[in-house]
């Protein structure tokens, strides 16, 4: 096999990884979401509109990670490698890799949230506009894991990975997407217990909103601070291996 | 029957006419369905322009532009979208009166909505963001609906990763100097090294946490901008892929009502209330 050959089947491999895996999370968050909005809604008849915007709109958010991984997997499919090298093969595996396990947690997290949010509605229907407000920040905030396994599958696609490391350099491509793509689940995950939390408590006491939000955000921090980790290491290995 | 005989008496039509005018919705999105396959016998699926690179301004009066050159397409819709903008406040704040007009009533909501909001985060110091978060809301909202207008070349600015960068960063710089102005620069610089160290009641910066809090503060530059690229750029590729497949009929509408306008304008309000959110963060204690 020659080089491009061998290049398609990287390609195609990695995007089978990038969308199988991905799919993964988003789909049980949003089932979760829709499944808190049923129970919701059949305690709350009346408000059954204002929790279906609230679900629809936690779902939309959650299913951005899927989107992302679909958008890696289109780019291997579809994009030509631009600078060919054997090294480019494990990095193109790699990126799809690391997409999909990315989108995993935060998928997770984010269903979690707006699940949480949902049933908060469903209890208050009044307070919509807070509760909307802390459940999108919460769930932006848990995306990030999903965005920095995008960023490192697109520098594993789009950079040049000159022939000359060998294996050591093919572990280290290797490395990096699988560490920013493990590393993204359990902070992905973690990060929707607050969001969720918090959009279930302000839906109740509107009035404590913005001591809420720092809470919130405190605590999402540092769950988050272990995808920095992970981020650091990849790039750490894409660039200094 | 009585009812629809007494319609054709009223109309003055009888058998396929006025069937068709009874369900006019109906056949007039199947003459459109017809149309648009009749065109699509036309069309062959192309992929290559999935992820073209774009068009690049790279000398400017004989010299060389620095980094790569200038993306001209995207400046050209920001100023697009600036004018209208700008038009838009013109004439919504030019007669303003008392009972208002359309104009003014959809101004006066977008402004009553972000000084609520405001308040709500910043107490005292809400009007002096309002302007910002404002605005950034106006413009990201108006760059990712862009795209649904379908004419070549109109496409969202919010769709090269520079304009949501540009962004980000200006959102970052404001945030930081807003935290320095008005905490001073001794508390600024004090939470990077929380949480201090104790030992026998003496707090002894911490040089790791440091390095921790430095990474964090780009890492929320970084997911800032890519968040909203990241959902532009996916949902374009995602619209130009499908409509090859089903050779543009009937299906890309819907994913542009979704990707457009939907997620469009929850990722513009996610974008603008996550930089009130990171301003807040700073400027209070």
């Amino acid at each position: 096999m020659d080089m491009q050959d061998s290049l398609m089947v990287a390609r195609v491999v990695g995007a089978a990884f990038a969308m199988g895996l991905g799919a993964i999370g988003p789909a049980i968050g949003i089932g979760l979401t829709g499944s808190r909005a049923v129970q919701a809604t059949a305690r709350q008849p009346a408000s059954s509109g204002e929790i279906m915007k609230t679900a629809l709109i936690g779902m939309a958010v959650a299913e951005s990670n899927a989107i992302f991984s679909l958008f890696v997997a289109v780019v291997l499919i579809f994009v030509p490698v631009t600078n060919p090298s054997w090294l480019k093969i494990v990095a193109l595996i790699s990126a799809g890799l690391c997409m999909g396990l990315g989108s995993l947690g935060p998928g997770y997290g984010q269903g979690y949230s707006s699940a949480r949010a949902s049933e908060g509605i469903g209890a208050c229907p009044g307070n919509i506009g807070e509760t909307l407000k802390m459940m999108l920040i919460g769930q932006a905030v848990a995306g990030n894991p999903a965005i920095f396994a995008l960023i490192v599958s697109m520098l594993l696609i789009f950079g040049s990975f000159p022939d000359g490391g060998g294996l050591l350099k093919g572990a280290a491509l290797l490395g990096a997407g699988l560490s920013t793509g493990l590393g993204a689940i359990g902070p992905g995950y973690g990060q929707g217990f607050p969001a969720g939390e918090a959009s279930w408590e302000v839906s109740r006491r509107p009035e404590q909103a913005t001591l809420l939000t720092r809470t919130m955000l405190v605590g999402q921090a540092v769950a988050s601070s272990t995808t920095v980790y992970a981020l650091v290491i990849s790039l750490l290995l894409i660039y200094f291996v | 029957m009585g009812g629809s005989t007494s319609q054709k008496n009223i109309h003055g039509q009888k058998g396929f006419i006025a069937f068709i005018l009874r369900h006019k919705v109906l056949f007039g999105v199947l003459a459109l369905l017809i149309f648009e396959i009749c065109i699509a016998f036309g069309v062959h699926p192309d992929m290559s322009k999935v992820a073209e690179e774009p068009e690049k301004l790279k000398h400017i009066f004989g010299f060389a532009i620095p980094l790569g050159g200038i993306n001209t397409k995207t400046i050209i819709m920001s100023w697009i979208i600036m004018g209208i903008l700008v038009v838009f406040s013109f004439f919504a704040t030019r007669r303003m009166k008392k009972v208002p007009g359309k104009l003014q009533l959809i101004a006066e909501l977008i402004v009553g909505g972000f000084d609520d909001l405001c308040n709500e985060t910043l107490g005292d110091k809400a009007r002096k963001f309002l302007p910002l978060v404002a605005t950034i809301f106006l413009f990201v909202l108006l760059s990712n609906i862009i795209g649904i207008i379908p004419i070549p070349g109109i496409e969202e600015p919010t769709r090269d990763l520079n304009t949501t960068l540009g962004l980000g960063i200006m959102v970052f710089l404001v945030s930081h100097i807003a935290g320095i102005r008005y905490r001073g620069i001794k508390k600024y610089v004090a939470e990077y090294f929380e949480p201090m160290i104790e030992i026998k009641g003496v707090r002894i910066p911490n040089l790791f946490m440091f390095f921790l809090n430095f990474v964090g503060e780009i890492g929320k530059v970084v997911s800032h901008s890519f968040r909203l690229f990241g959902n532009i750029m996916g949902g374009a590729i995602i619209i130009v892929v499908v409509s090859n497949l089903v050779r543009y009929v009937l299906l890309p509408i819907g994913l542009n009502i979704f990707f457009g306008i939907f997620v469009g304008l929850v990722q513009a309000f996610v974008f603008a209330m996550l930089a009130l959110t990171y301003i807040s963060m700073m400027v209070t204690e």
